[in-house]
């Protein structure tokens, strides 16, 4: 009779280590997991820093990007603004080279003809003109008179009155005239411009222009300097060369005798 | 950058022109010879083997588009870029230049930012 009382406690003893060993196990997986807890714990503090960190880096560089962007958007302006400058300075450039390369012409020679050629040259080459008529006295005080022509028909010559009208208006009181740029009130013989030619204040001929090239709209700020010195250069140098002619003449009268 | 000077043949029988090219392209460090019409333009394309023709259309003895055409049709002178300078602006007369073999034109008073842009790009520069 003693054999179940010993199965019951040997049951007992059984349930009990296991029951130990089961408490142990999960007291040692307890402890793992508080283990691991604390390295994720531990990391996620580490990333949150990294993060952090990231997070402070990212904003100085969004601040170096608008820095940067702003410097850029700045050294876009100074080139556009140099672009710009070196525009002008080429204009000028072009523009002082073609008042130079006129009064160099226009003084190149004593003889009439060349000297005229000079003048159709620069109006052709420096103002863009193909439509232009060159207007003197034959004698001091007498009437003006179509000399030199280019695109002007002879029938058109004849009509010109340089005495009368626009003309005649510029040339009697030695003002430039350059007709405003809507061509309001243009009549069929009305120039584009008339520049008197004078020295010493007395008016001894005249450019009048009637048309531009067809690809140049109208008359440009260098163009009414190409006037200013026409109308002084080319007269004074068309005047020289009336009295090397005379001179010559005259030598040349002696020289007989 | 170590480039040669490039060589300029300029064509044109008016003085002014002549002159106010050369000063545009002289500052522009360019070697710039001349011609006074196309005849001669020829002979000296030929004989100097320039890098570009900066030619006027209008002149006496040979005009520009023939000796465009000339130019064109000589081994020498070939492949040489020519620019047309001329006081037509007109779409005939411009067609009538490249119909001849020009490479690009400008039109008269000559606009140095223009010529300088457009000689750059027919040098490759």
């Amino acid at each position: 009779m003693a054999a179940p009382k010993d199965t019951l406690g040997d049951y007992v003893r059984q349930v009990r280590e296991s029951t130990q060993r089961y408490a142990q196990d999960l007291l040692a997986e307890n402890e793992k997991l508080l283990a691991l807890a604390l390295t994720v714990h531990t990391e996620k503090t580490q990333l949150e820093e990294q993060v952090e960190t990231l997070r402070t880096q990212l904003e100085r560089h969004r601040a170096a990007e608008r820095t940067l962007a702003e410097e850029m958007s700045d050294m876009e302006s100074t080139r556009r603004e140099l672009s710009s400058r070196y525009l002008d300075v080429e204009q000028s450039n072009t523009n002082l080279a073609h008042l130079y390369v006129a009064s160099y012409g226009l003084h190149a020679s004593l003889e009439r003809d060349d000297v005229v050629r000079s003048i159709h040259e620069i109006l052709v080459n420096l103002v863009g003109s193909e439509d232009f008529a060159i207007v003197d006295r034959a004698s001091e005080g007498g009437p003006f008179t179509v000399t030199s022509s280019m695109g002007v028909s002879a029938e058109r010559c004849a009509r010109i009155r340089p005495d009368e009208g626009t003309i005649g208006d510029s040339l009697t009181r030695g003002v430039t005239y350059v007709r405003s740029l809507d061509g309001q009130g243009r009549g069929p013989e009305e120039p584009t411009a008339c520049i008197p030619l004078t020295v010493g204040g007395r008016v001894y001929g005249g450019i009048v222009v009637f048309g531009l090239l067809p690809h140049k709209p109208q008359l440009e700020a260098v163009d009414r300097e190409l006037f200013d010195l026409l109308a002084t250069h080319a007269a004074s140098a068309l005047y020289c060369c009336e009295l090397h002619a005379r001179v010559k003449l005259q030598v040349g009268r002696e020289a007989a005798q | 950058m170590n480039e040669s000077k490039k060589k300029i043949l300029l064509v044109d029988d008016s003085s002014t022109a002549l002159m106010i090219e050369k000063m545009l392209l002289g500052k522009a460090s360019y070697d710039v010879i001349t011609a006074r019409n196309g005849e001669e333009a020829v002979q000296k394309a030929i004989a100097e083997r320039p890098d570009l023709i900066l030619m006027d259309v209008v002149m006496p003895t040979m005009t520009g588009v023939q000796a465009c055409r000339v130019l064109r049709a000589h081994d020498a002178t070939r492949a040489t870029p020519i620019i047309l300078v001329t006081t037509r602006g007109e779409r005939e007369a411009v067609e009538e230049g490249f119909a001849s073999g020009c490479n690009d034109y400008v039109t008269k008073p000559i606009d140095g930012l223009e010529l300088l842009t457009k000689l750059r790009d027919q040098l490759g520069q």
